[in-house]
């Protein structure tokens, strides 16, 4: 079931009227209700997977916040919980990727290995709800949170419906706190809530789908990828793609919490108006950025063992970043690409002790050639969909070719990418605005939802497209 | 009349009072150009012909055999849509100015004045959309299928010569008559409009048929692909639907044995014209890009027995049974594709074909079939792709067929 369909549009229609007539705990019951049966409208199989994930969770962080309980024993019942959730993880989204590439390494060597493959549906967004319930005890085992009494209460946080498949990755400290005590839904609220949800509709329908057919005409997944004098625009509209696309998403789901007295974290801000790496992770997938920096980058030891220490730290944080996408080289790849240009903006920083300026016109070269660079960075990711491996690369090394002899004149995909690209921007460059929508004259509010609704009416595609992160 | 009163949003008694005027300037504008096209509206179309032959031509795109006519017609578009968008953005203005005077409104009634506005947009479109020169604008970034319908059906009424001939069907038809080709050889006698939608099942085109009277077409010439017979679908169509389709949608069967999305899509588009014309919206606004091959999916798999549609064969039945009952003619041709793809397909589907077309069009009398052999064999050379042929194949086809059309016609 995704946002964007009449299923969906049903299923809200029972909700939402349900939700505010319900009493608080009753509320929670019906939501957990609904959001198992959101998830497991893509395959009921699924749902066995997450509650089991959320059960292991709960009793493991709760044994963990017994009273007396030895420092030893609650780091073994954190251990069991890592083993648990990366273990499902591991077997459902990287065991093919390993034991593939340990065959072909093998095989090399001349050893004919002999050990089967799993024949294993990706369940959608697994990544998104290990990471979620992950961050739960890890937190309750640092003692920064008490484990939740309450198993409805904690099975909801994991399993809420909006951002169970494609997040934010919300932490227990934020989120549980929300689903343990009753809430009070404002009007602020629901005008934003449905504000956010017709801006991701706009993101999603208008501009990732309406670029979705360009980036795939020349990433072919289904046939053979084509490099050609065009394959500029091909980067282009996959760089936009993926903003509305992912960006759209987090808008919806914070927009349907809002409605439902929730706050789910901000993920997006303006990552195409950066002038560098850290600040580009500062404003792309902000919660699953924190999250590494929270859980992995700082644990590593961060930037306190020096020099070299730190960049090791980076480099390992953001290739772990990128095997979160997927299980493929292109992805680990893309993870490198990121902690290659962090560890460069940090060296340029130690050597120079010069940082880009947050204002003037200085900053715009800048912006426009890390935007470049972000680019170049969406072409590896984008080829981790198209085939195996060696494919992959080839199709890299085709499009670094083509890249460097673009067209003479504008191409006919041309404009659909300036276009829509353009409107990509625009809310990037307002998107403080935009998020202060109950701020908003009436009519300025009224004006808005109308050129909403006829953008997405007028110019959305409804061919069923799923959202990219559905996969990680 | 006291609207204008509505309109200026709250501010100093001038500027409300300045803005008044302003609005007020605007209307007599358009009240002027109303009675300069109402009593010289010809002599201007016939200024504009002789000073601008060319580029009438190149915006009517082959249906213009009046230029003057043309011209005129342009200019009174021209007028209603200028006198609809300034009602519109006046309309727009007093639902946000009286809709909406308070700081503090409920967001009820903030939704309710944007659901108004987006309503008053509809029926805005709806309006525009009875204009020629509305789709002719919409195409000004390059051609897109729904707006060079549209824009044909409105100037087939201002065709004055009879028989007026309506080559009908897939992207198929489209390649195999040249239009301009075909209106140049007949021109005196009769005059034919293009009304090809790429993609056409042979229900899509039973609804473009709908949409014509005796007086509007004379006679229709079907391309029949194959293809169009293999589809459980309703495809373009449903972007040209209007209310009065509904009974028939229902008669066929459209809601029973059609997919869910033709009948969200349908329902969307019959409310919202906004919705309906999305396809010219977004060729006019982002542009339409010509995508490589690889983007248009893989290979057609070949036709087997069981492809042959009886939703569609319900519906090609139920054609001939209109056109006949509304007096008109049908020409059914029925086509081919590459051969060396054709050759790949399950004899049974085209026994299956043959046979029915045989059966079905023998029973009405104002229609003819004529199998594409008969008329002009093509071979491998002659496409070129999978089922559409190149110009010259297309021209010799034009030529061929109209020799047929003037003996089917002799005196």
């Amino acid at each position: 079931m995704v946002f964007n369909s009449l299923t969906f549009l049903l299923f809200c229609a029972v909700v939402f009227p349900l939700y505010y007539r319900l009493g608080f705990r009753a509320q929670n019951g019906m939501l957990l209700a609904a959001s198992y049966l959101f998830y497991g409208w893509w395959d009921w199989r699924f749902t066995a997977l997450l509650l089991a994930t959320t059960t292991v969770d709960y009793v493991l962080a709760l044994k963990m916040d017994a009273p007396g309980r030895g420092d030893r024993a609650r780091r073994a019942l954190l251990i069991t919980s890592l083993v648990a959730n990366l273990g499902v993880l591991g077997v459902f989204k990287y065991f093919n990727f390993f034991s593939q590439s340990l065959r072909e390494a093998l095989l090399q060597v001349g050893i004919q290995p002999d050990w089967p493959t799993l024949n294993l549906i990706l369940p959608v967004g697994i990544s998104f709800y290990t990471f979620l319930s992950m961050s739960y005890t890890i937190d309750v085992y640092r003692r920064e949170l008490p484990a939740a009494r309450r198993f409805v209460d904690f099975a909801l946080f994991v399993s809420y419906f909006p951002h169970l498949v494609a997040g934010p990755i919300v932490r227990a400290s934020y989120l549980l706190p929300q689903c343990s005590r009753p809430r009070r839904v404002t009007a602020a609220q629901v005008r934003d809530g449905v504000w956010l949800f017709l801006l991701g509709m706009v993101k999603k329908v208008v501009i990732a789908d309406g670029l979705g057919g360009i980036a795939d005409a020349g990433f072919a997944s289904q046939g053979a990828p084509v490099a050609d004098a065009n394959s500029w625009w091909y980067i282009l509209a996959f760089t936009f793609q993926i903003y509305g696309d992912f960006s759209g998403y987090s808008d919806m789901a914070r927009g349907l919490a809002k409605t439902m007295g929730f706050e789910l974290v901000e993920n997006f801000r303006a990552p195409y108006l950066v002038s560098g790496p850290s600040q580009f992770w500062q404003n792309w997938h902000i919660s699953l950025s924190t999250w590494l920096r929270d859980y992995l980058y700082i644990p590593l030891g961060g930037n306190r063992n020096g020099r070299w220490l730190t960049y090791r730290n980076l480099m390992l944080t953001m290739l772990l970043g990128g095997l979160w996408h997927g299980a493929g080289l292109a992805y680990l790849l893309w993870g490198l690409y990121h902690g290659a240009l962090l560890c460069v903006q940090r060296v340029w920083r130690e050597l120079t002790g010069w940082r880009a300026p947050a204002e003037g016109w200085l900053r715009w070269p800048l912006v426009a050639g890390f935007f470049g660079l972000t680019t170049l960075g969406w072409l590896i990711f984008r080829a981790g969909a198209c085939g195996p491996e060696i494919r992959q690369g080839a199709l890299i090394a085709d499009y670094l070719r083509a890249m460097a002899t673009p067209a003479a004149t504008l191409a006919p995909v041309a404009w659909p990418v300036l276009v829509l690209g353009a409107l990509a921007l625009l809310m990037q460059a307002g998107y403080a605005s935009l998020e202060r929508f109950s701020h908003w004259s009436p009519r300025r509010q009224a004006l808005g939802l109308a050129v909403g609704l006829a953008l997405v009416v007028m110019l959305g595609n409804y061919e069923g497209a799923q959202f990219i992160y559905f996969q990680f | 009349m006291n609207a204008p009163a509505t309109l200026p949003p709250p501010g100093t008694p001038a500027k409300a009072g300045a803005a008044r005027y302003r609005y007020w300037g605007w209307a007599l504008l358009v009240a002027a150009a109303w009675g300069v096209v109402a009593w010289w509206g010809d002599d201007l179309g016939a200024w504009l012909a002789r000073r601008f032959p060319r580029v009438l031509a190149a915006v009517g795109a082959g249906k213009v055999p009046d230029a003057a006519a043309f011209a005129s017609g342009r200019l009174r578009d021209a007028v209603a849509l200028g006198a609809l968008a300034l009602g519109t953005v006046w309309g727009a203005l007093g639902l946000l100015g009286k809709g909406l005077g308070r700081r503090h409104e409920p967001f009820g009634r903030v939704i309710w004045v944007a659901v108004a506005l987006v309503v008053l947009g509809n029926a805005a479109a709806w309006l525009a959309g009875q204009r020629a020169l509305f789709w002719l604008a919409l195409q000004a970034r390059g051609h897109e299928n729904q707006a060079a319908f549209r824009a044909k059906e409105r100037l087939l009424g201002e065709i004055r010569q009879r028989p007026r001939l309506a080559v009908v069907g897939s992207s198929q038809a489209n390649t195999q008559f040249r239009e301009e080709s075909f209106n140049a050889a007949l021109g005196g006698e009769a005059w034919m409009v293009d009304l090809h939608f790429p993609g056409s099942t042979v229900a899509d085109v039973f609804f473009v048929t709908e949409r014509f009277g005796p007086g509007e077409v004379e006679a229709f010439i079907y391309y029949a692909s194959p293809l169009s017979f293999a589809s459980r679908e309703l495809t373009t169509a449903r972007d040209l639907l209007r209310p009065s389709d509904l009974a028939e949608l229902h008669r066929l069967g459209v809601w029973r044995e059609l997919p869910g999305r033709v009948a969200r899509y349908t329902a969307l588009g019959l409310a919202m014209p906004l919705f309906q014309y999305r396809g010219p919206w977004i060729n006019a606004f982002t542009g339409t890009p010509a995508l490589p091959g690889g983007a248009r999916g893989g290979e057609r798999k070949p036709l087997q027995g069981g492809d042959f549609s009886e939703f569609q064969q319900r519906a090609f039945v139920r054609m001939l049974e209109r056109v006949a009952a509304k007096g008109q003619r049908l020409v059914v041709i029925a086509g081919r594709y590459r051969p060396s793809l054709e050759a790949r397909d399950d004899p049974a589907f085209r026994r299956q074909y043959a046979a029915f077309l045989e059966t079905a069009c023998a029973r009405w009398p104002g229609v003819k079939l004529v199998w594409q052999d008969e008329l002009l064999p093509q071979n491998e050379a002659d496409y070129r792709d999978g089922t559409h042929v190149t110009e010259e194949a297309g021209e010799r086809f034009t030529r061929r067929f109209v020799e047929k059309w003037k003996e089917w016609h002799a005196p």
